[in-house]
């Protein structure tokens, strides 16, 4: 029980300095791509550090404050929810469908404090991550109730349970095309390109960071560390066994590899042609796998 | 009781009548007094509503009425969110006397209709319920309301009329008015008069429950009714539809699914039409909430939505399925009548609901901002409130049927939610606060008030799920149907998996406090203007730049072939069609020759003398 607690307490902070391990590589492999030379992999954690140094940051309000608190809390207790490493800490307190919407807090969160912002660019940024939500979430979802069809069961925990005894057992074999609608999912859960119009810099400054500045912007950094780690974390759980702690991240950073290979080499997609996609090729891959699972 | 010699139900049927008319007639007399009278009413009516004895019948006319677990919780439901409306009705002195009068006889006539226990009384209350909310819709009457009251009055017709017919061959067959007698004797009816019964009176309550594609009356009625009583309307009415669908589909057919009924997977093909036409409304809805421009439309449809999952929950069948169901209707009428309040709130304090309009009422209206985020948190189903453990046990129910397509659907109307709510709460409270607007106040007292006095259920209640689930078995039990019985106060456990609310919500807590550790970890920060914002140079001065208008433009083009399937089309073409039908039989009949209409007259007389001799041979 102890144990449990500290790990609890430890695991959170991992997964910060992990992810934004994750991102300085991000940038790294992006670079050299680009034929760039990049910054350093640790650049992300310095930049977090500065970020929270500095002083006399805008502020729009308390909402406006509490956005980036409620977004790096909610991703916390989902990352509390999913088992890494085979560490379950509260995973049998909750399934699938709740960490499905315990995800939602803290997008929410943000949102409702980039909405005291004020700034229209942000309030576009909304609109669009909502309706990119709107796109990829149908296919995630089609995805998730196949395996959870398959498994008979929407424990994280019994789905990696099944998974157990070799690359063989792994549900991205059953269920690839599942597993193909997920990842294209993931690539907009992300906010990799072709899909990252609710930040698209060029076009809405952005978007929902816009407002945020000092340490704002370094919880936002550190809600996105966190997402990163979260969202890929449950493809490695879903589809490619949970795993020891160090090969539970080498899977998980090979997920997000694959998303950043894509990102390096993709433009931008326009938001509605970006929603039409996810509704179309993905929603119709994950529908042809949920009909085999079903019938199967 | 009180020392007076009366039955409890005669008593209750005289508080509400007496109270109704002393508020009418003492109305006049006095702004606030009327208001004070409702919730005194109320209030007695609770009380011996809490007392009743389970049984009642009265000689002549012959009506019977009692009370079970079932009633027990929709009539709480009523009479609860009835009293804290009235209560939030005393920031709203300029309601006529007539409507204080149609409202308590609404749940006068609401509560007897869920205590009711034979065809006649429960057709003449529900007949009375929707003739007072008619009333209600058409207050002091004007074009907009005028028309919105009539389409309500039309499409009541209607179901009232489905209704009644199916009451008349439930009747017919069993030989029996009452409830207990047509159970009994459901069994020993014909397959096919059976089948269609069931289906006319789902039809009937669908109406009221607001399903597609009976759900055409609802926007508007919600757009015109006085805005404290839309709160009413969605929240609880509602409910009162979905009380009948209960009845009809398991009361009655729980002994017919026992005979001979085709199943496909366990569940009966009934099961999945109610289950296919309530994932088509809660979507369909969903998306047309997205594009609404005014905030009561865009809480209209998102009611029409969220009652399409209950009906989804009850098609599903399962004992998941009706405990989730059930509990969604619980939880669907707090949380509405919670954010129709506030919008009522806004609309008194800005006299507008168009959302392009408003803007940035965070800053003078905190308290109505901190409610409209929790009903929101709640529909779009947020854990630690109540909206998540209700569209949860929904959720596990779908998956574990094998309803497959239609969780799709569901799933996807879930994730709508968020678009039209964030709409709903960014275009109202955040963004940019308008120059007309700089002098608005919060909210009076009784309106916040009531804000606090609903949240308090879908906290409690979404903490501790077992409290409901409680009930929910108790009724499923009282019914013969499938019970959920694995769950404690915080957890319930489906057999797919469990969700803990308890520790969700205090892990939440120490979560948001580790957030709140890097606040102040982080500097000091410097409150800025609203208009200090960073536009890229694109504006050199401050200007208006609310993004209020056409929100998700962008996919309502990419959802134009969605959205050009409509209903009302339909209605329109049907009556286009038989209004063109009838002006040719106008035409060839009226055709303006005097001759022609002595043919008819002789024809007629000859029909007349050729009736009256067979009738007397």
């Amino acid at each position: 029980m102890t144990g449990q607690i500290l790990w609890a307490i430890f695991m959170p902070i991992l997964v910060i300095i992990i992810g934004l391990i994750y991102m300085g590589l991000a940038r790294k492999i992006t670079a050299r791509i680009h034929n760039r030379y990049g910054p350093p992999f640790y650049q992300n954690i310095i930049d977090v550090i500065k970020l929270f140094s500095k002083k006399d940051v805008a502020n729009h309000g308390v909402m406006f404050s509490l956005g980036p608190v409620i977004a790096v809390a909610g991703m916390v207790i989902s990352l509390l929810f999913i088992p890494i490493g085979n560490r379950p800490l509260l995973s049998f307190n909750g399934d699938i469908i709740v960490l499905l919407y315990l995800l939602v807090i803290a997008p929410l969160g943000m949102a409702l404090g980039v909405g005291e912002g004020a700034n229209p660019n942000g309030a576009i940024g909304i609109a669009r991550a909502l309706t990119l939500m709107l796109g990829y979430e149908v296919v995630l979802v089609i995805a998730a109730v196949a395996v959870m069809i398959h498994a008979g069961s929407a424990s994280f925990m019994e789905i990696i349970r099944q998974q157990q005894g070799g690359v063989a057992h792994w549900f991205i074999w059953p269920l690839f095309l599942s597993a193909l609608a997920t990842d294209i999912a993931l690539q907009a859960i992300l906010g990799e390109k072709p899909f990252d119009q609710p930040i698209a810099p060029h076009e809405i400054a952005s978007g929902p960071m816009v407002e945020y500045g000092g340490k704002f912007l370094g919880m936002l950094q550190i809600y996105h560390a966190i997402a990163i780690i979260v969202e890929t974390g449950i493809f490695v759980n879903l589809f490619l066994g949970g795993g020891s702690l160090v090969w539970w991240f080498v899977k998980s950073f090979a997920v997000f590899f694959v998303a950043l290979l894509i990102n390096a080499v993709m433009p931008r997609f326009r938001i509605g042609q970006a929603f039409k996609f996810y509704w179309t090729y993905p929603a119709a891959i994950g529908l042809v796998g949920l009909i085999i699972v079903a019938i199967t | 009781m009180f020392g007076i010699n009366m039955n409890p139900y005669e008593l209750l049927a005289a508080v509400f009548g007496l109270g109704a008319i002393l508020t009418y007639l003492l109305g006049h007399f006095d702004r606030h007094l009327k208001t004070w009278l409702t919730l005194i009413t109320l209030a007695l009516a609770t009380y011996i509503f809490l007392h009743l004895p389970n049984e009642y019948s009265l000689e002549s006319p012959s009506l019977l009425f009692g009370i079970d677990k079932l009633s027990w919780l929709f009539g709480i439901l009523t009479l609860g969110l009835g009293t804290i409306v009235a209560f939030a009705l005393l920031a709203y002195p300029e309601l006529s006397p007539n409507f204080y009068f149609m409202f308590i006889l609404n749940i006068g006539a609401s509560i007897f209709l869920l205590l009711s226990r034979d065809l006649v009384a429960f057709f003449l209350m529900w007949e009375l319920m929707s003739w007072t909310i008619f009333a209600m819709i058409l207050g002091d009457g004007g074009a907009e309301r005028g028309r919105a009251a009539t389409k309500y009055l039309v499409w009541s017709a209607i179901g009232a009329a489905f209704i009644l017919f199916a009451f008349a061959i439930l009747a017919k067959s069993t030989n029996s008015f009452e409830w207990s007698g047509i159970v009994a004797g459901i069994s020993q009816m014909p397959s096919g008069w059976r089948v269609a019964a069931i289906a006319l009176l789902i039809a009937g309550f669908a109406v009221k429950a607001a399903i597609m594609p009976m759900h055409t009356w609802v926007p508007d009625a919600y757009a015109e009714s006085p805005h404290p009583f839309t709160a009413f309307l969605s929240g609880v009415l509602s409910k009162l539809g979905i009380y009948g669908i209960f009845l009809a589909f398991f009361v009655l057919s729980a002994r017919f699914e026992l005979v001979n009924m085709p199943k496909i997977f366990g569940t009966h093909i009934f099961g999945y039409i109610l289950a296919w036409i309530g994932a088509l409304t809660a979507f369909g809805a969903s998306l047309i909430a997205i594009k609404q421009e005014h905030a009561k439309r865009l809480l209209a449809w998102s009611s029409i939505s969220q009652l399409g999952y209950i009906l989804f929950g009850f098609g599903i069948g399962s004992a998941i399925g009706i405990a989730g169901a059930l509990f969604h209707a619980v939880s669907h009428a707090l949380f509405k009548t919670l954010l129709f309040l506030i919008l009522a709130g806004v609309i008194k304090r800005t006299g507008t609901d168009r959302m392009a309009e408003l803007g940035g009422l965070i800053k003078k209206m905190p308290l109505s901002f901190i409610f409209a985020v929790v009903g929101g948190l709640a529909l779009a189903g947020i854990p630690m409130t109540i909206g998540f453990p209700s569209k949860w046990l929904i959720y596990e129910a779908a998956i574990h049927q094998g309803f497959i397509f239609t969780t799709v659907l569901i799933f996807a109307a879930s994730t709508a939610v968020f678009l039209y709510y964030y709409r709903f709460v960014f275009s109202i409270f955040l963004g940019e606060l308008h120059a007309n607007h700089q002098d608005v106040k919060e909210v009076p007292f009784p309106i916040w008030f009531s804000y606090i006095l609903i949240s308090i259920p879908i906290f409690w209640l979404g903490l501790f799920p077992g409290k409901a689930m409680q009930i929910f078995a108790e009724i499923a039990e009282q019914f013969d149907l499938p019970a959920v019985t694995n769950f404690t106060a915080t957890t319930i456990t489906t057999p797919l998996g469990s969700f803990n609310a308890l520790i969700v919500g205090l892990v939440f807590f120490a979560s948001f406090a580790f957030g709140l550790l890097l606040y102040f970890i982080g500097g000091r920060t410097r409150k800025v203007h609203q208009y200090d914002t960073f536009l890229a140079g694109e504006a050199d001065e401050p200007v208006k730049l609310h993004y209020g208008q056409r929100f998700f433009y962008f996919l309502e083009r990419e959802l134009k072939p969605l959205y050009r399937i409509s209903v009302e089309k339909i209605y329109q073409f049907v009556a286009e069609f038989t209004r063109f039908v009838a002006d040719q039989v106008r035409k060839g009949f009226f055709c303006g020759n005097a001759q022609a209409y002595l043919y008819y007259m002789t024809i007629f007389i000859v029909i007349l003398v050729f009736a009256i001799w067979r009738i007397k041979l």
